[in-house]
C-alpha cells in the first residue's frame, strides 16, 4: 500500500515539475528560476525515497 | 508654429499614481500583494507594452492552508494513538512517516505555486487575469483598457480590513463567458482581481489608465 501510494506521489511531483515550466511560461516572475530549483529538489528527494521503499 | 500634436511624447507620461506609490518606496517586493512596474514578461505581451503593476492574493489568504500543515506536522508523533497504525512494525511506521512528510511538501508546494502563479497584470494597453485552478487548469482572460467600463471593490471580513485586501471587480463592455464566472471560480467577471492587496490603489490606477486612454482616442492618437 505505502509502495503504490509513493508511486502515486511521485507521479504527482513529476506534474508539478512540469506544470511549474507551463506557469512560469505563462507569467515568467523573476523568483520562477528559484522555484523551479526548489520544484526540482522536491522531485528528486522523491524519486530517491520511492526508489528506496520499493526496493526495501 | 504652435505644436498641436506630437507622437513622441505620448510614452513618456507616465502615470501619476504610479509616480506616487513608487516615491513612497513600497510596492517593490516580488513576494509582495501589489508590485508596481515589475520586471516580469507574459506569454501574449506585446512589443513594447509596460507592465505597470502586478497583484496577487494577499500572503494572509493563505494561513488556511499552512495552519493545516502545522497541524498535520505534528500528526506522525501520535501513530501509536491511531489503532491501525499502532499495531504495523517499526519499518512501515518509518516510510508512513516518510510518505506522510512528503505528501504535506507536495501540498504546501502545490498551494504556493498556485498563489504564487495567480497573478493580476495591468500594462498600459491591457490588463490580464490569470487563473490556475488546481495544477492542472488555466484560464487567462485578456482586455483592453479601453472596454472597461467601471472598476470597484470591496471588502469583506476583519482579515481583509486588517490587512488591505479586497476584490477588485473590472466590468468590460462585452458580456465574456469565461470559467472564472460560469465554471469553479465563482467569480462577479472575468476581471475580478481576488483579495489583492491595497484594492483602492489599484482601482485608482485603473481609472488614470481608463482616463488616459480615452483622452488618447479624444485626440485621435491609438497604441
Amino acid at each position: 500500500m505505502i509502495k503504490i501510494l509513493m508511486i502515486l506521489l511521485l507521479l504527482l511531483s513529476v506534474i508539478m515539475v512540469r506544470q511549474e515550466a507551463l506557469m512560469n511560461k505563462v507569467v515568467n516572475l523573476p523568483l520562477g528560476k528559484n522555484l523551479r530549483v526548489l520544484v526540482w529538489v522536491f522531485f528528486l528527494i522523491t524519486l530517491i525515497l520511492t526508489t528506496i521503499v520499493v526496493i526495501a | 508654429m504652435p505644436e498641436i500634436f506630437d507622437a513622441s511624447k505620448k510614452e513618456d507620461d507616465g502615470l501619476v499614481e504610479v509616480k506616487r506609490l513608487m516615491a513612497s518606496g513600497k510596492y517593490k517586493n516580488d513576494w509582495g500583494s501589489l508590485i508596481l512596474s515589475p520586471q516580469i514578461k507574459f506569454e501574449s505581451q506585446n512589443e513594447g507594452e509596460k507592465v505597470i503593476v502586478l497583484g496577487r492574493r494577499h500572503f494572509i489568504t493563505n494561513l488556511g492552508w499552512i495552519c493545516l500543515i502545522c497541524f498535520a506536522f505534528f500528526v506522525p508523533f501520535f501513530w501509536n494513538e491511531f489503532p491501525l497504525v499502532a499495531d504495523v512494525d517499526n519499518n512501515v511506521h518509518f516510510f508512513l512517516t516518510i510518505l506522510w512528510y512528503l505528501s504535506l511538501a507536495l501540498f504546501a508546494m502545490q498551494n504556493f505555486l498556485l498563489w504564487f502563479y495567480n497573478v493580476y497584470i495591468v500594462t498600459d494597453e491591457r490588463l490580464v487575469d490569470v487563473d490556475f485552478f488546481g495544477i492542472l487548469y488555466k484560464n487567462i482572460n485578456v482586455t483592453q483598457i479601453r472596454k472597461v467600463e467601471d472598476v470597484n471593490y470591496s471588502q469583506k471580513g476583519i482579515l481583509s480590513s486588517f490587512f488591505d485586501f479586497g476584490d477588485v471587480v473590472i466590468q468590460t463592455a462585452s458580456e465574456q463567458r469565461s470559467d472564472d464566472v460560469f465554471g469553479k471560480g465563482g467569480e462577479a467577471s472575468p476581471f475580478t482581481f481576488e483579495a489583492v492587496g491595497n484594492p483602492n490603489e489599484v482601482v485608482r490606477i485603473i481609472s488614470e489608465l481608463m482616463e488616459q486612454e480615452e483622452e488618447e482616442e479624444y485626440q485621435g492618437r491609438t497604441r
